[in-house]
């Protein structure tokens, strides 16, 4: 029995986005309730659902009366509230070392997943309804910024040269920053950190929809924590809340990649 | 030893030096000359292999990304706190300082490389500026800055980034209407990006933003602008980019 905090945490699958505050509470022992938004099914538009978040995007913590957003900031949020079993090393620059690879991960990876992962969500979707449903529900979504994500990425594809800068912008970052960093550390900062959390929950869907960059040859040291990762208890806990299987074939679009450079 | 590399004090460059001036922290100027791609030179590739400007050294550890810098100023020198003391007022600088980084920010520079940056830069024999574009140390910004270069952004995206510069100003109206600073009661990191990011919105956008449709955001710019620490970063402007031809505050992609 994990430690009460009266936090609810609004959530899709224990991957991506969603995952990382997952295993961030899981890490900590801290109890919280769940909410299930079903992203497939367009949830997170439904109107209670926008009242929280006005943008339409998983995860929400909700603690205390406030709507806490944007997985890094959340995690940041949790750690700071409850900072017993720290997730962030106690110096300045080890803080600013976890920040700066929150970052690197929303901006260098988690947009390209979805974008490498569209062909399969696109099947996902159409398992259980028609193209013309889908046309419609996307057409429906009340936020502007949402509804274009989803037109442009589900509806009419990413177009070759999005593929290519997806696959340029990770290998980049795989090759520039991750696998470098793992070949000198056990964890991304030494100890482990919310960093491994953030990185684990994008980094995972690699081997499948990126597997000529990250493979047992070119990234020994990236497998080699992956393994690591799993082999964590809150790891494992966390990745046994998912209802659709294996998690890491499932990456709804989004965010939105930082508009230019 | 604290040592910053950094431009006129707007834009990225101007966030450290903002929030080392408010800490009241004492440090080391390096003047990087953008305009002329000075950050792509290589005696400041050894600083910063990305070749982007500000750069943060303290100590010898080399501290980039010119917002979780100021984080980084606020928690490792003494003086004024820079957030605020509670989570929950902290998630909201934050989201504050990614909205601003990565949505508002760059729509007010990608206009501004349409409509006054890259009109200059195409003056400008083509193969002086393809020399200078060589330089740039990665391929993924060679591109960026072709892009902004000769305006070659995707159709509708500039119409899509004026939109956002309404949507962002309604935004901060809203807040400034609920309390005088973007993360609460006290200035923060967050007004310190949203100066930087935003400071330009009157004197480049004024049918987005004046006196009678923004009142608020107005006087908010106009409170983080005269305050001492403020005005002493703003001191420091050596005028690269005004010489440059370019109006000060926008950002460089």
């Amino acid at each position: 029995m994990g430690v009460q905090t009266g936090m609810i945490l609004h959530h899709w699958e224990p991957c991506g986005n969603s995952g990382r505050p997952l295993l961030c509470l899981a890490e900590k022992g801290l109890e919280f309730g769940s909410r299930y938004v079903d992203v497939l099914r367009f949830e997170q538009f439904a109107p209670d659902y926008l009242a929280l978040n006005p943008r339409g995007e998983v995860p929400v913590l909700l603690h205390e009366g406030a709507a806490i957003t944007e997985a890094s900031y959340i995690e940041q949020y949790v750690e700071e509230t409850f900072p017993e079993t720290a997730l962030m090393p106690a110096d300045a620059v080890g803080r600013w070392r976890v920040r700066a690879w929150q970052k690197h991960v929303d901006e260098e990876i988690a947009p390209f997943v979805s974008v490498l992962n569209v062909t399969a969500l696109r099947s996902q979707m159409l398992a259980s309804r028609t193209p013309d449903q889908l046309r419609t529900e996307v057409e429906c979504i009340p936020v502007r910024q949402r509804r274009n994500l989803w037109d442009t990425s589900v509806l009419q594809g990413p177009t070759e040269a999005q593929v290519q800068e997806a696959r340029r912008k990770v290998t980049a970052f795989i090759d520039g920053e991750l696998e470098p960093a793992l070949r000198i550390h056990e964890w991304l900062t030494g100890h482990y950190s919310l960093a491994d959390g953030a990185a684990f929950c994008f980094v995972s869907f690699l081997p499948r929809l990126l597997g000529d960059v990250v493979n047992a040859e070119r990234t020994p040291s990236i497998l080699a924590w992956l393994l690591r990762m799993r082999a964590r208890p809150a790891v494992q806990a966390t990745l046994a809340l998912a209802r659709v299987g294996n998690p890491f074939n499932l990456a709804a679009p989004g965010p939105e990649p930082v508009r230019w450079g | 030893m604290l040592e910053l590399y950094h431009c006129d004090p707007n834009a990225n460059s101007g966030k450290p030096m903002m929030a080392l001036k408010e800490k009241g922290v004492e440090f080391i100027s390096h003047y990087v000359n953008l305009p002329r791609f000075e950050q792509h030179e290589p005696a400041y590739l050894r600083v910063n292999p990305r070749g982007q400007a500000p750069t943060l050294v303290h100590d010898g550890v080399v501290i980039t990304e010119s917002t979780l810098m100021c984080e980084y100023i606020d928690e490792a020198f003494e003086g004024p706190a820079l957030r605020p003391a509670s989570p929950r007022a902290r998630a909201r600088m934050r989201a504050w300082n990614k909205y601003l980084d990565e949505e508002f920010g760059p729509s007010l520079s990608m206009i501004a490389w349409s409509r006054f940056l890259g009109p200059m830069y195409r003056n400008t024999e083509r193969a002086e500026v393809e020399s200078l574009i060589a330089r740039i140390p990665t391929e993924e910004r060679r591109r960026t800055w072709r892009t902004a270069i000769y305006d070659e952004f995707p159709a509708g995206a500039l119409d899509e980034s004026l939109r956002r510069l309404e949507e962002g100003a309604r935004l901060l109206e809203a807040s400034l209407e609920r309390s005088p600073w973007l993360a609460g009661d006290s200035f923060s990191i967050a007004d310190i990006v949203g100066y930087n990011m935003a400071g330009a919105l009157p004197r480049l956008f004024g049918q987005i933003t004046n006196a009678e449709s923004t009142p608020r955001c107005m006087e908010w710019l106009e409170r983080v602008r005269s305050r001492p620490a403020i005005l002493a970063a703003l001191a420091m402007d050596r005028g690269a980019l005004r010489a440059a031809g370019r109006p000060p505050l926008e950002g460089s992609p």
